[in-house]
């Protein structure tokens, strides 16, 4: 196959050496809370116009791969996503290192972020074209299906505890609505203040409603911040590798979870990670154990973020349409070097570049198992060893300087604080922030589909058709069914089924 | 779920009474916006939002229980507020003063709050030191590298 | 003795070269360090890439870096409400899109006024135009009127957004042509042409920038006095017998503060560049159009213009009272 002679093409040692270096800088920034992929390839765009097209792709493409993992760290050791792609891999992740297994869940978020960004890739490199097809054939209507069936999570999020976390999610949807209305373009809800016409910045309320009420307990008590079982374990590669083996199937249909909502513009990784999360919950016999640090939820997520690189990049290359936020700025990039993206961008002449770029990719993505290994290997040391008075100030410290690296905004970073003030007061009274986060995320996208697809519907004379009749918004619904009483029918099942044993 | 003791919940009442009334805020503003597609949405996670509250309201009335995960925090309370306070202080003061002065300042604010042991000499240069590190550092990372504007001091 | 008289001496020297550094320094040429170029949206958007065409010329003539940063929020209000809080001394410019800051000020208080931004150069536009795809079956402007003339309502248009560019086309044109069409609107003009490739819409009120961008999309009228350089074969809208000019425009503000002789010379290095062919070549080969109305008489007439157009045209749309 000819693509072997790209990748060949690709292994040269410049190649091999952007590869390397952007994959270990996107790690370490994806890790810094407030620092997003999206930023990372920004400020490296006028880098890239010194250098070739290719060469610049890789670059920007290891930077987002490695980004998208490394968000995983903050997210397993300190409750709080360093990228939003990593949101679902909190819920299983810190309470993992919370338990002592810190270390283990780093593991295992790297190798099911290699795997998920190789099957990625490699649904880029094989059916791109064709693939780009499903990115158009949804409509407003279909993601505000994709949102509610997200917004369905909250019920498995707050077990026990449902209205509540009802209710959390809906004060999330509701401070979404502060500042400039998405369809309408209508200013809501500032009640006069100049500071939220900007609205509520989505990173940095994730950084407040996570990251500020474990710092602040951090601070109350001089108990440590993780369990730390004695003796130097390493990286417990082997372990987690026989985790990932047991549950292949999991990680493989996470990835392609991952891919497909990857190629849906505007849906990230941070909807993947929670698609692919809520189904492996739903699907795994320990259902029970999710949110209580089983390794499976960081497997899915995990895998889902990365896929999201390889499967962001197929609307983008073949139709020009970015499928998450940081590919709208390598496509700018790509403008500006002139290279119009295509179909033809995958035959003809102009094929050397994608070729080339896709195995970049797979170098970039096959290196972050060493480096990712041992970039998580010194931060899980980091973050268990150092002093709590130098942890905190420096933990706060980072999310002051990182929200404000958001939008240049300090008022981005009062809102991060108070917000995180009053999560602290919500946890307290039993209001999770895992569904206010999930309304938080969901929201606009729900709201956008459900106006327009209403507006739409209007004009085609039936609503009820608009929204119901669409085969894909009609197979969406299904699932959100099936997810919402699966478990109630399936209990009633067994239940059945032990009664009938208890007759014999 | 459920335990013996058949109390209320009492946090669990007071912010669900808050959210009603911050709903009924937020249908009042709704009310001035005129176009349909501004204020459906919101209206109706409102409209929602407080009937669960209510629902919430009535149930635990009804069977009263209380939230075993919402079971209170042992700690220190003077610190959990200093931190707030003091980070969002730093956050005030820091586009008038500067980025690294605030930053030297909550930095080492913190360090004192978040200090159980206590100091000696030898831990607070080493501290000062790691401040000074830590600080410089980010401030070089996000002014030279990611080329973000922070806050100059002013003089 | 000896030591003393060549420590002075040195320390002398050191303080006289030192000096002459800074008065240097000081009368040194604007600009001598790298210029932030503040765009007000997130990355990806015509304001962004505009910018990033204007970045190499910029360096190449000019010698130091444009370094673009992103201040999104409130539709661009966030970034221009605070544009005079910042430093006026050149190095902080930002862009500035027509109508929306005219129309924002007019619909809510955001934080600035129309007359707060201090524009120094307008220097290209996006024509408006009606998009459909190849396979549409309009293949003129008539059909979509024949079209919506039997079926009111039902010609779906997307655009990028509310009180933007395409909106108002949408308003305006409808009452040229007497006709009622929908408009839904989508969040950026990438959004919009998705929902036009993906035939969830009937035809997109979009610019002549979406055919330079995306395959399978032609466009059945531009909205210019002259038709454009890259689409030869598209009529304008006045061939038609609709008096329909008009798009989004953008240009490059200064905080109020800054003095006037800087202002003057970034408008002429703009100038500068906007006049460079292959700069030229550039914008057009992607759709855009260029504009030359730089500080001074020039740009106050335009901006007084087309206060009038667009709040009248707003009012239309009843956007705004």
């Amino acid at each position: 196959m000819h693509v072997f002679s790209f990748i060949l093409a690709a292994m040269t040692p410049y190649h091999f050496s952007i590869a390397l270096g952007g994959v270990v800088a996107g790690t370490v920034i994806g890790a810094l809370p407030g620092l997003t992929a999206t930023m990372a390839i920004a400020v490296l765009v006028p880098l890239t116009f010194s250098m070739s097209p290719t060469s610049a792709l890789i670059l920007m493409g290891a930077i987002y791969t490695g980004a998208i993992y490394g968000g995983a760290y903050s997210a397993i050791l300190l409750k709080t996503p360093g990228t939003p792609s990593a949101i679902a891999t909190t819920l299983d992740g810190y309470p993992m290192a919370k338990r002592g297994d810190g270390d283990l869940a780093v593991t295992l978020a790297c190798i099911s972020s290699v795997v998920g960004g190789l099957v990625g890739a490699a649904f880029l490199l094989a059916l791109a074209p064709p693939l780009a097809k499903v990115a158009l054939a949804f409509g407003p209507v279909e993601y505000f299906w994709l949102a509610i069936f997200g917004l369905t999570l909250i019920s498995a999020l707050s077990e026990g505890n449902l209205l509540k976390g009802l209710i959390g999610g809906c004060i999330g949807m509701l401070l979404t609505t502060i500042g400039v209305a998405e369809v309408s373009a209508d200013i809501r809800f500032t009640f006069g203040s100049k500071t939220l016409i900007g609205g509520i910045e989505p990173v940095s309320a994730l950084i407040g409603l996570y990251c500020i009420p474990v710092l602040i307990d951090l601070v109350a008590t001089p108990a440590r911040h993780l369990k730390v079982t004695s003796g130097n374990r390493g990286f417990r590669l082997r372990e987690a590798l026989s985790l990932s083996w047991r549950h292949k199937f999991n990680v493989l249909r996470s990835s392609v979870i991952g891919t497909i909502v990857g190629i849906l513009p505007g849906a990230g990784g941070s909807i993947a990670g929670l698609v692919a999360y809520s189904e492996a919950r739903r699907t795994s016999k320990h259902t029970d154990k999710f949110g209580t640090g089983e390794p499976e939820g960081v497997q899915a997520s995990e895998s889902a973020n990365n896929a999201t690189v390889g499967g962001g990049l197929i609307p983008t290359l073949v139709l020009g349409i970015p499928g998450t936020p940081p590919d709208a700025v390598i496509l700018g990039a790509l403008l500006v070097q002139g290279v119009r993206t295509g179909p033809n961008l995958f035959m003809g002449g102009e094929s050397s570049i994608i070729y080339v770029f896709i195995a970049g990719l797979f170098l970039a993505t096959l290196l972050m198992l060493p480096t990712g290994l041992m970039v998580g290997r010194y931060a899980y040391r980091f973050i268990i060893t150092v002093p709590k008075a130098v942890l905190v100030p420096t933990v706060a410290f980072m999310t002051i300087i990182g929200t404000y690296a958001i939008r240049n905004n300090m008022s981005d970073v009062v809102i991060m604080i108070v917000l995180g003030a009053i999560g602290w007061i919500l946890d307290r009274c039993g209001f999770k922030p895992s569904p206010i986060v999930l309304g938080l995320i969901l929201s606009r996208i729900a709201e956008q589909g459900f106006v327009q697809g209403w507006t739409i519907g209007n004009a085609r004379g039936s609503v009820f058709a608009e929204f119901f009749a669409r085969p894909i918004s009609a197979g969406i619904i299904c699932f959100i069914c099936v997810s919402l009483f699966y478990p109630i029918i399936a209990r009633r099942w067994k239940l059945n089924k032990e009664l009938q044993n208890d007759d014999k | 779920m459920t335990t013996n003791k058949r109390e209320f919940d009492k946090p669990g009442l007071i912010m669900a009474s808050i959210f009603i009334l911050v709903g009924g805020i937020f249908l009042n503003d709704a009310r001035t916006l005129l176009d349909a597609d501004s204020y459906v949405f919101p209206m109706a996670i409102c409209v929602v939002m407080i009937v669960m509250c209510i629902g919430f309201i009535v149930w635990n009335l009804l069977k009263p229980h209380t939230d075993e995960d919402a079971a209170a925090r042992p700690g220190s309370t003077f610190r959990r507020v200093g931190l707030v306070v003091l980070m969002l202080a730093s956050a005030f003061v820091m586009p008038y003063v500067g980025f690294l002065p605030a930053g030297f300042g909550v930095f080492a604010a913190l360090m004192a709050i978040a200090m159980f042991k206590p100091w000696t000499w030898k831990i607070g240069v080493i501290y000062a030191l790691i401040c000074v590190a830590i600080v410089t550092g980010f401030y070089v990372l996000f002014d030279v590298v990611f080329l973000v504007p922070l806050p100059e001091i002013p003089f | 003795m000896k030591t003393f008289h060549k420590i002075l001496f040195t320390a002398v020297a050191f303080a006289i070269v030192v000096t002459f550094g800074f008065i240097s320094t000081a009368s040194a040429e604007y600009p001598d360090k790298p210029v932030r170029y503040i765009i007000p949206f997130g990355p990806g958007g015509e304001s962004d890439i505009t910018a990033r065409f204007q970045e190499p010329f910029f360096k190449e003539k000019f010698g130091q870096n444009l370094v673009i940063e992103y201040k999104p929020g409130g539709g661009g209000a966030v970034g221009w409400a605070q544009l005079n809080t910042m430093k006026g001394d050149g190095y902080v410019i930002m862009g500035t899109n027509l109508p929306h800051i005219i129309i924002k000020p007019l619909q809510k208080d955001v934080g600035f006024t129309t007359d707060d931004i201090t524009n120094v150069y307008m220097f290209h536009y996006t024509p408006d135009a009606i998009c459909v795809i190849d396979a549409s079956p309009f293949k003129t402007v008539q059909d979509l009127i024949d079209f919506a003339k039997k079926n009111p309502g039902k010609v779906i248009f997307s655009g990028s957004g509310k009180g933007t560019a395409n909106h108002l086309a949408q308003v305006n044109f409808d009452g040229m042509a007497g006709i009622k069409t929908t408009y839904v609107a989508f969040k950026g003009t990438g959004a919009s042409v998705t929902a036009l490739l993906g035939k969830q819409v009937t035809a997109e009120w979009g610019y002549t920038t979406v055919p330079a961008k995306y395959d399978g999309i032609r466009m059945l009228a531009v909205a210019m006095e002259k038709r454009h350089p890259v689409f030869p074969d598209v009529p304008t809208f006045r061939e038609l017998g609709f008096d329909l000019v008009s798009g989004a425009y953008r240009g490059i503000a200064v905080p109020k503060s800054t003095p006037e002789d800087i202002r003057k010379k970034l408008a002429g290095m703009i100038d500068e560049i906007n006049h460079d062919p292959a700069f030229i070549k550039k914008m057009e080969d992607n759709g855009f159009a260029m504009l030359n109305a730089p500080y001074g008489a020039k740009v106050d007439a335009f901006m007084a213009k087309q206060k009038k157009i667009i709040s009248q045209a707003a009012k239309n749309a009843g956007i705004i009272k």
